[in-house]
């Protein structure tokens, strides 16, 4: 019998293969016993004076479904329901898969996962959390056809093996590495299922959890509200009270709001926040390593777009300097990256991929005519599609930049059939597997690409391949393969990874901050933090 | 931005001496020069005509080479900056010139028609003037796409309602006199008379409504720009400039303050020669209490 | 009786413009690319779920009856549901509305409290030369600052120096009217530079069109001192110029500080409307853009009816400021 051996072995590596990787991330100042993994760690000793705890954040949730979590598409979404909602399990340094709703769990085969539930786990009406519910979450996320359903992967069952404790037992029909990994995410989340199926709860307006915090209000794209739900399993741990969530879309106003004390804890895009920070008094800013990762769509779908061609998809994937985006675009804040995010164990070497050694003529380009597409709201994105074109004309192609707004956007891009651009620019979440991502390169399972990507039968079984393989040498050679197969068909090129700096003011609040995320979560460990009373 | 235009369209000042109010005038009509000039500068002289290639480190202190420095990119700022100049007036003055030929349009055929027609085009100009400005730009940046041809067309629609009234109203005064009436009667035909007696006579206001409409005009470039939904990357423009002059305010303030402190002696000097312009064409005589 | 003719033809004109707005913010929010049933539900939605959102929105009718259904419920005060947050608009409206009113009549009080005085001194030195000269630069720049360049600098400022009033969390006066008022300080002093300095040169150039008048003349002859001729005479008729242009500057902070509630982080209107605008939020932009209109048609037509009171030529010669 095979206790978490999976996890185990994956969080051994991770924390091999992490103590290379975040060379990015800055300790904190005054905290210079910061153990591995982390970023900031909240002062133990510290006895937390409690009381309301201000963040701000760049946007608000904003999904199609309302808050339901099973069809949370956004990363943002993620970490605000990840506040009131648990998942079975979550991850934690070095991206080490951890106990949450679940108390442990064992696989006694390479297909069958058991895990027992936390035995004082209720939900915020105080209704104790039954196997029940974690069998109709689940079960209702693989029906629900959304984006992360097809990241649970190919779920065969899931039973309620209650006995003397709550007990569920997942079975796969073949084996699938990533399974804890996704289960970790905010949509796996486990729902009161008996009052959401009697119709005295409805996800999609209200949010009812078992976590840390209930919701006390919420207006759209303004504020939230969070108290401390004192029925939580774990709740003598947490260090606040209530938690507001500004959202301020400036990020001169973010900035403003931790200069002047105002604000403890705020998020920042733009990695020149770093720096711009230093300069502040009483304010820490970090530098969280992200697994998430910008990428390059090239239409092969669309004929009337350029890179119909394979060729010339290969030659711009050739042509783009990844190493200069990062420098440039992104600050040094960053680093290149193949399919599989860089800073995951088992990931491909950036410069491994045929693309990075290919000869590619001066002239290469001449008489190709495109336009990135970009979205307004990331500068970012400006940044990088500029170089781009930059990159691009200098070969002989003229490039034009086009920046619409977030809806005209994934209007062209995602829903629009063929999808309506030559290249358009934007970032995944990298999660906490590698193999993970690799999923978006079958259209045929991810859905959102079809309308500019072609489903080719090679990558497509590579990436299930790799996707059965425990992490070591031998998937991470598979994984290998997805990379060069997926840079050759170059119709979504990974550029560089995402950098997200937190900042936090540290004559306030004592937070833990872990050095690498793979769900754009910096809020993940905040039940540790404490602050400071003055 | 309604409120600018209307805010303009007071205007102070015609009781200076001749003497202050050519000080003014020039010192205006320079400052404006200087500005074209810089822009044309970066449009022809190497070394400022390039604002779109990484030339150098990001954030790079100013230098021979680079005179205010380089962008978040790596770019040279001067020519961005004099590029955007070029970029605002061109935008702005093309955008005002197509204004003033419908104002004018617009204006002398409801004072001479009267009846429905004014009716019809003062009404029409109330809803465009009493449209949220900032609200109506972005509608029209949705509706086009962001870009230059979007900004052209809500400057347009911003500053025509305004104009098209003020000019009405002159033409208006215009048509009632003898002079107009003994041409109507000898049997002269209206677009004939509406050319020669109505524009000729409007021409004044037309002049310096046109100014305190370029004023505008670069506000609202400005404002688009700034929300992203004006003139695109990598061209420049000073509301661009100056957005992201905002977002590295602590590491560069210089960015907002060049493009913002161009934008602002643009304006500036713009109002002034419109207000001695005014003083010059409508002159009034009034008791000094002092 | 005729006076109550020329009310009811303005209050129609209004009506009439009201109407053309409707008309256009109707038109304008489906000319816009990217349809609601699209851009909110994204690539995964199946044909289905589309439509059942079309039918819900009641995008599947012709026009002409989408702008009456829509006229009609909007004059029995229903505004619709934002499709983001499934909350009525008219709450949505009312919770940001006296945010954004706060701070817009701050920065009417502000501009027309220094734009008069100053103003009016203006014109009453407006021989002196060198005073011109600076007066007409100073008032210059005051018009000549976009807000977004002056917004910038003073957040800058007030985060980098304690000087005790905080960027980073913006009080609604709903909450804490101490609080509140002192968040919305800022925001309003910025949009007051602008506005004063047009009240300023409207107030400076109503006050210079009464001094050329006969009857100033003679009060200058009779030797009433400059004070009282100010009170007596030019005051009550450079009223109208003002009030018309105050008018207009409420509409203006009502519905257009769009920027710098940004900057401020301000929960008001001006935001809303932005971020609706991107998500094609139909009833939301519909709403606040006639919410805007209406206030500034009432205020106008009001504006004109004081107007006549306090000079009964208004309304015989029908003439506007």
């Amino acid at each position: 019998m095979r206790t978490t051996s999976t996890a185990a072995v994956a969080a051994a590596i991770a924390a091999l293969a992490l103590a290379g990787c975040s060379g990015g991330s800055t300790p904190s100042e005054g905290q210079s016993d910061v153990p591995d993994g982390y970023v900031a760690i909240a002062d133990d000793s510290i006895d937390s004076a409690g009381g309301s705890l201000q963040v701000q954040v760049d946007y608000d949730t904003a999904e199609a479904q309302g808050l339901d979590p099973a069809f949370a598409e956004v990363a943002r979404s993620w970490s605000i329901m990840g506040l009131v909602y648990e998942s079975l399990v979550t991850v934690g340094p070095g991206f080490e898969i951890q106990p949450e709703l679940a108390s442990e769990w064992e696989q006694p085969d390479a297909t069958t996962y058991v895990f027992t539930l936390q035995p004082d786990a209720t939900f915020s009406n105080g209704r104790a959390v039954t196997a029940a519910d974690v069998v109709g979450s689940l079960q209702r996320l693989a029906d629900s056809g959304s984006v992360w359903s097809g990241q649970l992967g190919p779920v065969a069952s899931i039973e309620d093996t209650s006995g003397e404790t709550q007990q569920v037992t997942v079975t796969l029909d073949s084996p699938y590495t990533p399974f804890l990994a996704a289960l970790a995410n905010t949509p796996a989340a486990i729902l009161p299922m008996e009052e959401l199926t009697a119709g005295t709860f409805d996800p999609v307006t209200d949010m009812l959890g078992t976590g840390a915090f209930t919701v006390a209000e919420h207006r759209q794209d303004e504020s939230w509200t969070f108290e401390a739900n004192p029925g939580w399993w774990d709740a003598d741990a947490l260090g606040i009270d209530t938690l507001e969530l500004v959202i301020a879309g400036d990020e001169q106003t973010r900035l403003a709001g931790l200069r002047d004390g105002s604000t403890q804890l705020a998020n920042f895009s733009n990695p020149d926040a770093l720096q711009l920070l230093q300069s502040a008094p009483n304010v820490t800013a970090v530098s969280q390593t992200q697994s998430d990762f910008f990428y390059a769509m090239l239409n092969s779908v669309n004929p009337d777009s350029p890179f119909a061609d394979p060729e010339v998809r290969q030659t711009v994937n050739a042509l783009i300097d990844r190493q200069a985006l990062v420098d440039v675009a992104l600050a040094g804040a960053a680093e290149p990256t193949a399919v599989t995010p860089a800073n995951l164990p088992d990931a491909c070497a950036p410069d491994s991929v045929p693309s990075a050694s290919a000869e590619v003529d001066a002239d290469a380009l001449a008489g190709v005519e495109a336009s990135i597409l970009i979205y307004n709201s990331d500068p970012a994105l400006a940044a990088i599609a500029q170089l781009m074109q930059q990159q691009l004309e200098a070969a002989g192609a003229e490039i034009e930049l086009e920046s619409v707004d977030d809806g005209t956007f994934g209007e062209r891009v995602y829903v629009s059939q063929p999808g309506d651009f030559d290249i358009a620019l934007s970032w995944f979440a990298g999660y906490g597997d590698a193999s993970i991502v690799t999923s978006w390169w079958n259209p045929d399972t991810a859905f959102f690409n079809v309308g500019f990507t072609q489903s080719h039968d090679d990558l497509s079984e590579a990436i299930v391949a790799a996707q059965q393989l425990e992490p070591g040498a031998e998937r991470a050679e598979a994984l290998q393969t997805v990379c060069d197969l997926a840079d050759e068909y170059a119709e979504m090129l990974p550029l560089a990874t995402r950098p997200q700096v937190v900042g936090f003011a540290s004559d306030q609040l004592s937070p833990s901050i872990l050095s690498d995320e793979g769900y754009g979560d910096f809020l993940r460990l905040v039940a540790d933090f404490r602050t400071i009373g003055g | 931005m309604t409120g600018v235009a209307a805010g303009l369209a007071a205007a102070p000042g015609r009781l200076q001496a001749l003497r202050t109010k050519d000080a003014v005038l020039t010192a205006a009509l320079v400052v404006l020069a200087l500005l074209v000039v810089a822009s044309l500068a970066g449009r022809v002289v190497p070394g400022l005509n390039d604002g779109t290639t990484t030339v150098g480190g990001r954030f790079e202190a100013p230098s021979l080479a680079h005179p205010l420095g380089t962008d978040s990119l790596g770019r040279s700022l001067l020519a961005r900056l004099l590029e955007g100049i070029g970029t605002t007036f061109l935008l702005s003055a093309v955008a005002v010139v197509c204004t003033a030929v419908i104002a004018t349009a617009l204006g002398i055929l409801a004072a001479y028609l009267g009846g429905w027609v004014r009716e019809v085009v003062m009404r029409i100009g109330d809803v465009l003037y009493a449209f949220p400005s900032i609200l109506l730009a972005l509608l029209v940046a949705a509706a086009f796409g962001a870009g230059i041809t979007a900004s052209l067309a809500a400057i347009v629609l911003i500053t025509v309602p305004l104009m098209t009234r003020q000019v009405a109203a002159a033409a208006a005064q215009v048509a009632r006199r003898d002079f107009v009436t003994s041409a109507r009667i000898s049997g002269v035909s209206a677009p004939v008379i509406m050319a020669r007696h109505l524009l000729t006579n409007v021409s004044g206001t037309v002049v310096i409504q046109a100014t305190y409409a370029l004023s505008v005009a670069i506000l609202v470039e400005g404002g688009l720009s700034f929300l992203g939904y004006g003139v695109q990357l990598p061209a420049s423009s000073l509301g661009l400039l100056a957005s992201e002059g905002n977002l590295y305010l602590l590491t560069a303030p210089w960015i907002l303050i060049s493009s913002g402190g161009a934008m602002v002696l643009a304006i500036l000097a713009v109002t002034l020669v419109g207000d001695s312009l005014r003083d010059r064409l409508e002159p009034r005589q009034a008791v000094d209490l002092t | 009786m005729r006076a109550a003719r020329w009310v009811g033809g303005r209050v129609l004109t209004g009506l009439v413009t009201l109407l053309g707005i409707a008309l256009l913010v109707f038109a304008a929010v489906r000319v816009v690319p990217g349809q609601a049933e699209r851009v909110l539900l994204g690539p995964l939605a199946t044909d289905e779920q589309r439509a059942a959102l079309v039918a819900e929105l009641g995008l599947d009718r012709d026009l002409v009856t989408q702008f009456g259904i829509w006229m009609g419920k909007v004059l029995t005060g229903d505004l619709g549901t934002s499709i983001v947050s499934r909350q009525p608009v008219l709450d949505e409206l009312a919770m940001r509305l006296p945010v954004t009113a706060t701070i817009a009549i701050m920065a009417l009080v502000i501009a027309l409290g220094v734009g008069i005085p100053v103003g009016v001194l203006q014109a009453l030195r407006a021989r002196r030369r060198g005073g011109a000269v600076v007066s007409r630069v100073v008032g210059g720049l005051g018009i000549s600052i976009p807000e977004f360049v002056l917004g910038a600098l003073v957040v800058l400022l007030f985060s980098s120096v304690p000087l005790g009033i905080t960027i980073g969390a913006f009080t609604p006066v709903a909450e804490d009217v101490g609080q509140g008022l002192l968040s919305s300080l800022l925001p309003a002093l910025v949009l007051s530079v602008f506005c004063a300095a047009a009240t300023a040169r409207t107030t400076r150039d109503a006050v210079l069109g009464v001094l050329v008048e006969p009857y100033v003349q003679a009060a200058v002859a009779r030797g009433e001192t400059p004070w009282s001729i100010v009170r007596h005479h030019v005051l009550r008729n450079a009223t109208i110029p003002i009030l018309t242009l105050a008018a207009t500057l409420l509409a203006y902070l009502l519905g257009g500080a769009v920027i710098v509630e940004g900057l401020f982080n301000v929960p008001g209107v001006g935001s809303y409307l932005l971020l609706a605008m991107d998500r094609r939020d139909y009833a939301v932009v519909q709403a606040g853009v006639m919410l805007a209109a209406v206030v500034f048609v009432a205020t106008s037509v009001l504006v004109e009816l004081v107007s006549s009171l306090v000079d009964p030529r208004v309304s015989t010669i029908g003439a506007r400021a």
